[in-house]
């Protein structure tokens, strides 16, 4: 008899594989069916989200391959640690998963005391949606290419500013590696929310803004902001004009954001 | 990811559709989690 995994529910989704199929891969060593209740998937984070975008997405395509019910739950604070924290404390019956994305590996370096193991209690599943980080500006800004902008803050350094929904966050730490990867220091301004670091991006009031790209999508094909650059190692095809951040002359910063589902030890 | 539709979605947010299984995706996780500790240690961030 097949044994079912998540993992290869997950790879086998990558195909879209027919429920049928799915059904009959479906069965674990023991013969129960898998999954044979309803599964539970955490997103740490607030509705709306990159991640809870991506998640409710894919909980519908599972749904649709297995035919049983995958519904999602926000549980958000502490920069997602509740929400893991949660996850970490479900039972390990592969019923309760838990979505993330690069923002977890920051949680070791920004608090001193995490409230669950992070080495030891939840593995991961499989990754599935990939999204490039980028550098976005308003749309007049002076800067025109991510050369214009380094040249400016090697000229100045720390005056060309950035903003973030606060310290420690995931835009905040790229940013800094930006500056590690180009040899330039940029000044950081730390808002109250993305939303309002967006905002003073959009008004000029900081030089620039990085975000993924699905969080900065709708800006800059409204017109209102422009990316200089995005990470990985080829143009996006829904933004076929914005070169690389290698096309635009910086070889060694490339990182990529995923999302992805981690679980419990120690179902399979 | 590679059916069409789940294609469409990930362009429509400006992603790419892809795979990792667990034992990449813990390598990468490793390695991320070392490369914002060097990050962490450049910048006057001081954890909670």
């Amino acid at each position: 008899m097949k044994t079912m995994t998540l993992r290869r529910l997950l790879a086998s989704s990558m195909v879209a594989l027919s429920g049928a199929a799915i059904a009959q891969a479906a069965s674990t060593s023991s013969g129960q069916a898998w999954p044979s209740k309803p599964v539970k998937i955490i997103v740490p984070y607030a509705p709306g989200g990159a991640v809870d975008v991506v998640t409710r997405k894919m909980a519908a395509k599972l749904q649709e391959q297995t035919g049983q019910t995958f519904f999602v739950e926000n549980r958000a604070g502490a920069t997602g640690t509740i929400g893991v924290s949660q996850a970490a404390q479900s039972a390990p019956d592969g019923y309760t998963l838990v979505a993330n994305d690069t923002t977890y590996a920051l949680l070791p370096h920004i608090f001193k005391k995490l409230p669950f193991d992070y080495a030891r209690d939840l593995v991961p599943v499989s990754a599935f949606v990939f999204a490039p980080m980028g550098v976005v500006v308003k749309a007049d800004s002076r800067f025109k290419t991510l050369g214009e902008l380094l040249a400016a803050a090697k000229k100045e350094p720390n005056h060309i500013t950035y903003g973030t929904g606060g310290a420690g966050t995931t835009p905040h730490f790229v940013s800094e590696a930006l500056g590690i990867a180009a040899g330039v220091n940029f000044l950081h301004v730390p808002y109250k929310g993305a939303g309002e670091a967006t905002m003073a991006m959009l008004s000029g009031t900081i030089d620039y803004q990085v975000a993924s790209t699905p969080g900065v999508m709708g800006n800059v094909k409204g017109g209102k902001a422009r990316l200089l650059a995005v990470s990985g190692s080829r143009r996006l095809t829904a933004l076929p004009d914005v070169p690389t951040f290698s096309e635009a002359g910086l070889d060694n910063f490339g990182l990529i954001n995923f999302t992805g589902f981690r679980r419990r030890l120690p179902w399979q | 990811m590679r059916s069409a539709d789940m294609k469409a979605f990930s362009e429509s947010i400006a992603s790419e559709p892809g795979y990792w299984d667990a034992a990449t995706f813990a390598k990468d996780l490793a390695e991320r989690t070392a490369y914002w500790g060097k990050v962490a240690a450049n910048t006057a961030f001081e954890r909670q």
